[in-house]
């Protein structure tokens, strides 16, 4: 009912066969759960399972929206929503392919050349070929346009010199899409990047592993010291990198895993508290409910706008900040409701502490990847026009 | 937003753009009747826009409401469009003029003795300036005098009225539950506050924009500029949720509209005011009309509080494993 169209959420019905698609993939997610015995986690980048991701390029369940030629099933963004959201909800193991699947096949679908499509798209639709995202490095978080790897041209191709940090699974997945810059920084900051793909298991790269406050091993630095890549291997246009990592930041940002992350600790809440009378236990419970019921609208709406090839970036931006405020609120009501100590060891304790220990220590991840809140924020506020 | 709720809009746009002026805000505000608005209203055809049962005159309904919040016109038009659209419902032919309806909440045992009723309503929108009240009682829709009794007003100096009935006349229709007037009068309420936290993001924008200290707008600093952040955040939630709520209006999703426009309507407000500075607490400025109205209709057919205790009763009576299947219904 927006008159003003600054922040426009038009609401987004699911086509005809939405339904049995979803009965389809809760079926095999129940049938996968009990064969495999995995655990549900509803934070996307927490479980790794490669039989996992193959099993679902073989339903057709990743690429859903590309082209046939490439893997893909040709159907609409509003379908993977559907299969998008029920594996967050399930809490299934989707690391793997998440971020290929995600951003960086839309990526090369947008930008990459024929033989680039050819070469990864179908691996990536088979849950056979995983990426990285090489964009932030030690120097530069939220500034990414301040970036100092550099690409040279030589006569076979290119000479990346820089360090990548925070590349999630850079030591088990296939290839990085990296940010370098390919010109000397001038007025235009944002001019000179360009994007680059690079073969994490054979080219000469060192990959260190940083491991985070868990103790997980997800983060990586990347070194490239004048690694040399065919020339075959830029993104796109040389220069337009900015543009087009917008494009893929994009992709990243508009997904329903920006609110689902603690989705997982909701449903144990609500299983603990199914037999309570306790009306402030309803009242928080209602609460969250309330606030996850318009997310999930505002998220679909988002599919709908890539599904007619709007940008949603502004939208995006909202669903990600309003999200993120959600995820950490789930657990700090939860913590109100049922105040049981958080665990990081099963031991004699139930689904419910584990959980809140895990997601209260993987809390401060959830408001940097993706882009920070102050970002987002920077982001609405130049979308009302001020800034 | 289909082709007729885009037209309804831009002519009530028109139409309150001209007759809704900082005047008659303030007037009515003191108390006086907006006379000429409401003629303008009637003669739109505003007040009869849901006597359909279908869902385009449900989206035009709370297309008007909404806009009625943007423009925070001082008069019952979201009232009458609902007591109309129930008296129809229940197989009464309502009068001419202006309805309202009286919270079932609000309703102090009004006992029912074939067409004669005894009893009390509190806080009934515009009770003096209306032509009769519609509630539920014992679960039968029932037309009733408004017979006020003391006049009262909320926060924005809307009349909410003391209506009290002794062995009145009344007028009984078909079987209606008071949990489904509540609900849609929660869900014009929420059309209204999304109208009116439209407005105050609007204000907070171009004042912004306008004003300078420290030699730059206010929108150079990033502080405002998260301010201004959070309410779009706040407004777009309560957004979504009124369009889930207006698609499919089962009680759990005009729960969660109610619970979140609410919820908005006090965070929304705060941060308008800090962005104002001293001039949007005066009575000179125009931001008091739209925040009052936010504070006073945050409360009215249900707090967030009511609603989510309401919405957290049907969670955890599905239980874990239909909470999830109750996020994705309907679509």
């Amino acid at each position: 009912m927006s008159t003003s169209g600054a922040f426009d959420f038009p609401p987004a019905t699911l086509p005809d066969g939405a339904a049995g698609l979803r009965d389809d993939v809760r079926a095999f997610i129940a049938a996968s759960s009990a064969t495999d015995g995995w655990q549900p986690h509803s934070n996307f980048m927490s479980s790794f399972s490669v039989a996992f991701s193959r099993a679902l390029g073989q339903q057709g369940w990743l690429g859903l929206t590309w082209p046939k030629a490439y893997g893909g099933q040709e159907r609409s963004a509003l379908e993977r929503f559907v299969v998008t959201e029920e594996l967050l909800a399930a809490g299934a193991p989707v690391a793997a392919h998440w971020v290929a699947e995600r951003q960086s096949g839309p990526l090369l679908l947008r930008y990459g050349t024929e033989a680039q499509k050819q070469m990864l798209l179908p691996g990536i639709a088979a849950g056979d070929t995983y990426f990285s995202i090489g964009m932030s490095e030690p120097d530069s978080g939220s500034d990414l346009a301040s970036i100092r790897t550099r690409a040279e041209r030589t006569d076979k191709g290119w000479s990346i010199t820089g360090t990548k940090v925070w590349t999630s699974n850079a030591h088990v997945n296939h290839w990085m899409i990296l940010l370098a810059r390919t010109a000397p920084q001038g007025k235009d900051r944002h001019a000179g990047l360009s994007q680059f793909l690079i073969d994490l298991k054979n080219d000469a790269i060192t990959v260190n592993p940083i491991h985070n406050m868990l103790g997980h091993h997800e983060f990586n630095e990347v070194v490239l010291d004048e690694t040399l890549i065919p020339a075959d291997r830029l993104i796109g246009k040389e220069g337009q990198g900015w543009h087009q990592v917008t494009a893929e930041l994009a992709y990243e940002r508009s997904g329903p895993e920006r609110f689902l992350s603690t989705y997982r600790v909701l449903f144990e809440l609500v299983r603990g508290q199914e037999s309570n009378t306790d009306a402030a236990g309803r009242r928080a419970i209602g609460k969250l409910a309330a606030r996850l019921m318009a997310l999930r609208t505002m998220s679909l709406s988002i599919a709908g706008m890539l599904e007619r090839g709007e940008n949603p970036d502004l939208a995006a931006a909202i669903v990600k900040d309003a999200g993120n405020t959600f995820e950490r609120e789930v657990v700090e009501v939860a913590r109100q409701v049922m105040p049981l100590e958080p665990a990081r060891e099963a031991g004699n304790v139930g689904t419910y502490e584990t959980l809140m220990a895990e997601m209260m220590l993987q809390l401060p991840s959830y408001t940097l990847r993706g882009g920070t809140p102050e970002i987002m924020r920077s982001i609405i506020a130049r979308g009302l026009g001020v800034r | 937003m289909s082709e007729a709720t885009r037209l309804t809009a831009e002519s009530a746009d028109r139409l309150f753009g001209e007759f809704v002026t900082k005047a008659i805000l303030d007037e009515a505000d003191t108390g006086t009747w907006p006379n000429a608005l409401w003629q303008a209203v009637d003669e739109a055809g505003y007040a009869t826009a849901w006597d359909d049962q279908d869902r385009d005159s449900r989206d035009i309904a709370l297309t008007l409401a909404h806009r009625t919040g943007w423009h925070a016109a001082p008069i019952p038009l979201a009232e009458t469009l609902l007591a109309r659209h129930v008296l129809l419902v229940g197989g009464i032919t309502p009068p001419d003029g202006i309805l309202t309806v009286a919270n079932p909440l609000a309703l102090d045992g009004p006992a029912l003795d074939g067409t004669r009723m005894t009893g009390l309503a509190r806080r009934v929108p515009f009770a003096r300036d209306a032509a009769g009240v519609v509630t539920v009682v014992n679960d039968a829709i029932v037309l009733a005098p408004a017979n006020v009794i003391l006049e009262g007003s909320n926060m924005a100096g809307e009349p909410r009225d003391e209506v009290a009935w002794d062995n009145a006349d009344v007028i009984v229709g078909g079987a209606f539950l008071p949990e489904r007037l509540l609900a849609a009068g929660a869900l014009l309420r929420s059309a209204q506050i999304c109208g009116a936290l439209q407005h105050a993001l609007a204000k907070a924008t171009q004042y912004a924009s306008e004003r300078e200290q420290f030699g730059r707008p206010l929108g150079k600093f990033q502080a405002i500029q998260h301010y201004l952040a959070r309410i779009a955040c706040l407004s777009a939630t309560a957004e979504a949720a009124l369009s889930r709520a207006s698609a499919a209006p089962d009680n759990a999703n005009i729960a969660a509209a109610k619970a979140c426009a609410s919820e908005a309507a006090g965070d929304a407000a705060t941060l308008t005011h800090q962005i104002h500075g001293a001039i949007g607490f005066t009575r000179e400025h125009a931001l008091h009309h739209i925040t009052k109205r936010l504070w006073s209709w945050r409360e009215e057919f249900g707090a967030e509080g009511w609603w989510q205790e309401y919405l957290g009763g049907v969670v955890t009576g599905a239980g874990a494993d239909g909470l999830w299947p109750l996020v994705v219904a309907d679509s």
